[in-house]
């Protein structure tokens, strides 16, 4: 047995907490309500200065933003710095998220303008930049198959405003209304926008 | 309707159930019909049933490591600079008493801030920044072991006992760390075991209170549900 520091390293060497993995004991089926209302206090907490507050938040919505960043993107440096910019820029505009939305809404806005910002300046610099997405799943894989990676390439092949209407109703699961509010588009708009990526998709998967 | 093919927008409406009622008929007709737009329509559901399947994805650590280190450089700068700021404002007083005609730039000089590329400052920073991490922790900590303490006994036994489990778990990580920081105060190591361990502990915490509030709010059928779920979620080859 080395020193205290020794054994330490050592244990995080193998993992968070060395061969001794904590069982899993994630709450069941936590309903929106319940999801929304933590999230409430914690910004409260991150706006009264406490950084595990933020970090929480980090932890509970990154990945959701992070893969909208890559299908939006396609490009996963980019998705990094995106992702890492947005959870700044949330930070800084915490003082004037009101609460009238979820918290998960307004960074959701937040983080699909930021995309199709950097899109455009992106679009202007060079036409197309895109790399095959090589990042690995969260989730369980076996439920994505190969129809669900054939679709995350095709993602690619839309227009952004289609590609970010898409992402945000059918993989995030918000209503045309929602979408509309956040791409500051009408509800008509959202949907035809679905519409036409739907389309395209099919045109491509056909290939 | 029944002979020509539909567009597929129309097509697109009627997936999403968006279409006039007074169409549905001749468009079904249709499609009873027509093998082709059947196919399309199944592809355009095929679409969206995937897309609803794509999974989150998780970002590497280093993200929020790095996001982390801005907002504490930023929170650190701002406290330094005030620090400093009022360390230096009687020196200035005392110099411009002294030394009149003396130029100030070189008290300033002295009386500089650290920057992060300064080992002595960073490492107080770090000091500095553990010292007010684990005390955010720790009143964490005593706030929700005594919500759970006052609902002592709502949760299942068998819950509870993986919750113990875990607990000792992370109480022997924390105790490790910190017998290791007080051999070497400056270990890295140590000092983001100790973090670690004790925002696991929170975690698991608050997890635990949520919980509750679950189980409390279940009635009947929906609380065994509940608990059959969680018995399928506890894997002991996944951590927290």
């Amino acid at each position: 047995m080395g020193s205290p520091v020794a054994v330490i390293e050592a244990k995080r060497a193998k993992g968070a907490m060395g061969e001794e993995q904590l069982s899993s004991f994630p709450p069941p089926s936590l309903d929106r309500d319940a999801k929304r209302r933590e999230d409430h206090d914690l910004v409260e907490r991150t706006r009264r200065g406490e950084m595990e507050a933020f970090e929480a938040l980090y932890r509970r919505h990154s990945p959701a933003v992070f893969g909208l960043a890559l299908r939006m993107l396609q490009n996963r440096a980019d998705a990094e710095d995106m992702l890492q910019e947005i959870f700044l820029q949330a930070h800084d505009r915490l003082p004037s998220f009101e609460g009238r939305s979820a918290f998960g809404t307004w960074l959701y806005r937040l983080s699909v303008n930021r995309c199709l910002d950097h899109l455009r300046s992106r679009g202007a610099k060079e036409q197309s930049r895109t790399e095959p997405l090589t990042y690995e799943f969260s989730g369980r894989v076996s439920t994505v198959g190969l129809r669900g990676l054939e679709l995350e390439r095709a993602i690619g092949e839309l227009p952004p405003s289609s590609r970010a209407a898409f992402l945000l109703h059918h993989v995030a699961g918000f209503d045309h209304k929602e979408v509309g509010e956040m791409l500051g588009i009408a509800v008509g708009t959202s949907k035809s926008l679905v519409h036409r990526a739907r389309t395209r998709l099919k045109e491509v998967l056909a290939r | 309707m029944t002979d020509e093919h539909p567009e597929i927008e129309r097509l697109n409406e009627y997936l999403d159930q968006g279409l006039d009622p007074r169409d549905h008929r001749p468009l079904e007709t249709h499609l009873s019909r027509c093998e082709e737009c059947r196919r399309t329509l199944e592809e355009l559901s095929a679409i969206v049933h995937a897309a609803s399947e794509l999974p989150e994805v998780a970002p590497p650590e280093r993200i929020w490591e790095s996001i982390a280190a801005s907002l504490i450089e930023r929170k650190s700068l701002s406290r330094r600079s005030s620090r400093w700021r009022s360390a230096l404002l009687p020196a200035l007083a005392a110099a411009a008493a002294l030394f009149v005609g003396v130029s100030l730039w070189l008290v300033l000089r002295t009386g500089e801030a650290p920057t992060a590329a300064d080992p002595e400052a960073l490492a107080y920073m770090v000091t500095e920044e553990l010292k007010a991490a684990e005390s955010h922790y720790d009143k964490a900590i005593v706030g929700l072991e005594q919500i759970i303490a006052q609902n002592d006994g709502v949760l299942p036994q068998e819950l509870a006992s993986v919750l113990n489990q875990n607990l000792d778990l992370i109480e022997n990580a924390i105790g490790e760390s910190r017998t290791a920081i007080a051999t070497e105060p400056q270990s890295t190591a140590a000092q983001e075991s100790l973090l670690q361990a004790l925002r696991s502990k929170v975690t698991l915490l608050q997890n635990t209170i949520l919980l509750i509030n679950e189980v409390r709010k279940g009635q009947g059928d929906n609380a065994l549900d509940l608990i059959d779920e969680m018995r399928k979620t506890t894997d002991p080859s996944n951590p927290i």
